[in-house]
């Protein structure tokens, strides 16, 4: 019997799943779905109309103007949706409603599942604060600080020189590293103070900042967990996302390659996860951030109460499709992987390509994608949500889609994904392409010497030196174009095109009759 | 030989070819070029063989691929150049620009202020990251336009430093 089908009833574990997301994480969720014959209602906003997530999915649904807060956080517009389609369940990928406690509670007075933790885990672990406490009472390891919001900059100075600089102020309410600022000396304070306040407000209506040390180049390792409604956690092992820009996570990994040599390290970090998650009553898919310094000591950052956008490379080396079990274990199915029978095999690197300009610090280029090719082959996944022809939209997060490489050891998977990338080109737009071309090149990097500095601190020369174009691959590209320019600007149409059959054979034309064979 | 004259990623080149060999910085190669239609080419280069893409940006250049890297390349055209020369010229001369379409966050100066390189001059959102915009160079803030609040496209001006 299928694993969608509950054996006692006979009937699907859930009538319909609506999906309340949009892009590449839309399109991953709901092809699980459809594997799992659970038919599926997308959501969109008037940009998404076209998009790849609408195309893929039996129902759509227009829920609104390009805006998230008049649409994809719109919680009210997504229950009437669901109330509309006759889904039972919802499920909110990452981002915009997935950790949204209020949006948790309206689901369940609504009688629509949330696919995802309860309203008071997300509650318990959406506040930072809260968290720390929750944590510290668990004998999770948390990062010296103030336990609670400051009230202005003069407290947050008070503490910053108990805890010693450099440290860190954080929104309290926050997420992707907005309303974050990093102060290394007492002056620089009460500027970011303001400034963290100010992104803090504006990102999440809340203006709460505390103070924590900053700890002095750490790794960012966290560990996925899975936790059913029977009481049962098991961890997935861990992932090593240290390469960040602006807080942002840039290319992840599984194994760490810092844990991996540390094995006591592992299992003292996969034990403080589930300590986390037992703490707060989590259920469901869920992932514990720590910092590692260098003598792998651990501190717990944050608790991510949703699938993360790096969820594949955890899928890669265990097999285990995580959007499936996050279905199943929401339906009431207790955990198939209980804890002690995941298996971990290779190494799995992932890329997030974003339409991102790497010349120009990085700032978005929203537009047209004019071409597209993805990279194939044994070994690459791509999760995408864009197609040839679509065009990135201004309104949401730049991410064109995730390029991963599964391989038996680290360095191979570096290879892998150094072919995959000369097989990419997403056309029209500036994207982060050429960036993971040089950082695959980088020594340090690939000695697996990262924290999560590593890319302010820029690439070494190597890496751009041994990413250069040889001389021959540059005149290559000048023939082509030239080639290409012939006849002006009509490259990407090709040779003559074939006349069309209705010009050939316009008189002579019969229709096709259904089911014909040609 | 036919001499041609071409930007690539903004450096000036030149090339010779008569369809069979080119010559490029005084080496000469037996070149052929395979047009496979959609923007696909294979060229050989003395018998290695380099897959090439092109495409077209949205702002119009050609965007060449190729070892998988992107690379803007104009061929010569006494049109396109022209206009390139405009808009760098417009840039030396201290205009502050929208890089992108976005939301204007906060402005840190009025007309009249005068203002050194580098300096932060405007917050702008786009894509939910905010950037600053800072002065291309010593000068005094004029013809600036914008208040917190206001949508701009890109390419917008929003202010110019003389």
């Amino acid at each position: 019997m299928p694993d969608s089908v509950d054996t006692i009833s006979g009937r699907l574990v859930f009538r319909k799943i609506l999906v309340a997301n949009r892009g590449e994480i839309a399109v991953r969720v709901i092809r699980t779905c459809r594997e799992m014959g659970i038919p599926v209602a997308a959501v969109y906003s008037e940009p998404d109309r076209g998009s790849k997530h609408v195309q893929l999915s039996d129902e759509a649904y227009a829920i609104g103007p390009a805006s998230p807060t008049e649409s994809y956080l719109d919680i009210d517009r997504i229950l009437d949706v669901a109330a509309q389609a006759d889904a039972d369940a919802v499920h909110p990928g990452y981002g915009f409603l997935s950790e949204n406690a209020d949006f948790a509670d309206a689901c369940a007075r609504a009688g629509v599942k949330l696919i995802g933790p309860t309203a008071a885990a997300i509650r318990s672990m959406g506040v930072k604060t809260r968290a720390r406490e929750i944590m510290a009472a668990a004998n999770v390891p948390v990062v010296p600080g103030s336990p609670t919001a400051v009230s202005d900059a003069t407290a947050a100075a008070s503490i910053a020189r108990e805890t010693g600089y450099p440290v860190m102020l954080k929104a309290a309410a926050g997420g992707g590293g907005k309303g974050m600022r990093l102060v290394e000396r007492p002056e620089a304070l009460p500027s970011a103070w303001t400034e963290a306040q100010g992104e803090a407000q504006r990102a999440f209506g809340s203006d709460e900042v505390y103070v924590e040390k900053a700890i002095v180049r750490p790794r960012h390792v966290e560990v996925q967990i899975l936790a059913d409604e029977v009481g049962t956690i098991a961890h997935l092992g861990e992932r090593e996302c240290s390469l960040q820009r602006r807080h942002q996570k840039v290319l992840e990994e599984t194994p760490s390659p810092f844990v991996e040599t540390r094995p006591e390290v592992r299992a003292a970090l996969c034990e403080a996860a589930i300590a986390a998650a037992r703490a707060t009553g989590y259920t469901n898919a869920g992932t514990v951030e720590f910092l590692v310094d260098s003598a792998g000591r651990f501190y717990f950052l944050e608790m991510n109460t949703r699938l993360q956008v790096e969820h594949p490379v955890t899928e890669l080396v265990t097999g285990i499709d995580l959007v499936r079990e996050q279905i199943r274990i929401a339906a009431g199915f207790p955990l198939r992987y209980p804890p002690g029978t995941v298996t971990f095999r290779g190494h799995a690197m992932q890329c997030r390509i974003y339409a991102e300009d790497p010349e120009a610090d990085f700032l978005p280029s929203p537009g047209r994608i004019n071409r597209l090719a993805w990279p194939e082959g044994p070994g690459i996944r791509v999760d995408s949500g864009a197609e040839q022809g679509w065009t990135v939209p201004v309104e949401y997060d730049p991410l064109i889609a995730k390029l991963c490489a599964w391989a038996p050891t680290r360095d191979e998977a570096i290879s892998k994904l150094r072919q995959a990338l000369r097989e990419t080109v997403v056309g029209g737009i500036a994207t982060t392409l050429g960036f993971f071309r040089e950082l695959l090149e980088d020594s340090r990097f690939q000695a697996g010497e990262i924290d999560t500095g590593f890319l302010g601190r820029g690439l070494g020369p190597d890496a751009r030196e041994a990413a250069a174009l040889s001389s021959g691959e540059k005149l290559a590209a000048m023939l082509a174009a030239v080639e290409a320019s012939r006849g002006r600007g009509d490259q990407g149409r090709g040779p003559a095109p074939v006349p069309s059959r209705w010009k050939t054979r316009g008189r002579t034309w019969t229709p096709f009759v259904d089911g014909g064979n040609r | 030989m036919k001499r041609i004259e071409l930007l690539f990623d903004g450096i000036a080149r030149d090339l010779q070819t008569d369809g069979t060999s080119v010559v490029v910085d005084g080496r000469e190669a037996q070149a052929e070029v395979c047009n496979l239609g959609s923007g696909r080419f294979s060229v050989l280069l003395d018998g290695r063989q380099h897959a090439v893409r092109i495409t077209r940006s949205n702002d119009g250049l050609m965007e060449a691929w190729v070892g998988g890297s992107r690379h803007l390349i104009e061929v010569q055209d006494p049109r396109q150049l022209s206009r390139r020369k405009n808009v760098s010229a417009a840039s030396g001369s201290g205009e502050v620009r929208m890089p992108m379409p976005g939301k204007v966050l906060a402005v840190h100066v009025a007309n009249g202020d005068r203002v050194e390189q580098g300096q932060s001059l405007v917050i702008v959102e786009a894509m939910k990251m905010q950037n600053q915009l800072r002065a291309p160079r010593d000068g005094i803030v004029s013809g600036l336009q914008v208040k917190p609040g206001d949508a701009a496209p890109a390419g917008a001006t929003l202010a110019v430093i003389e």
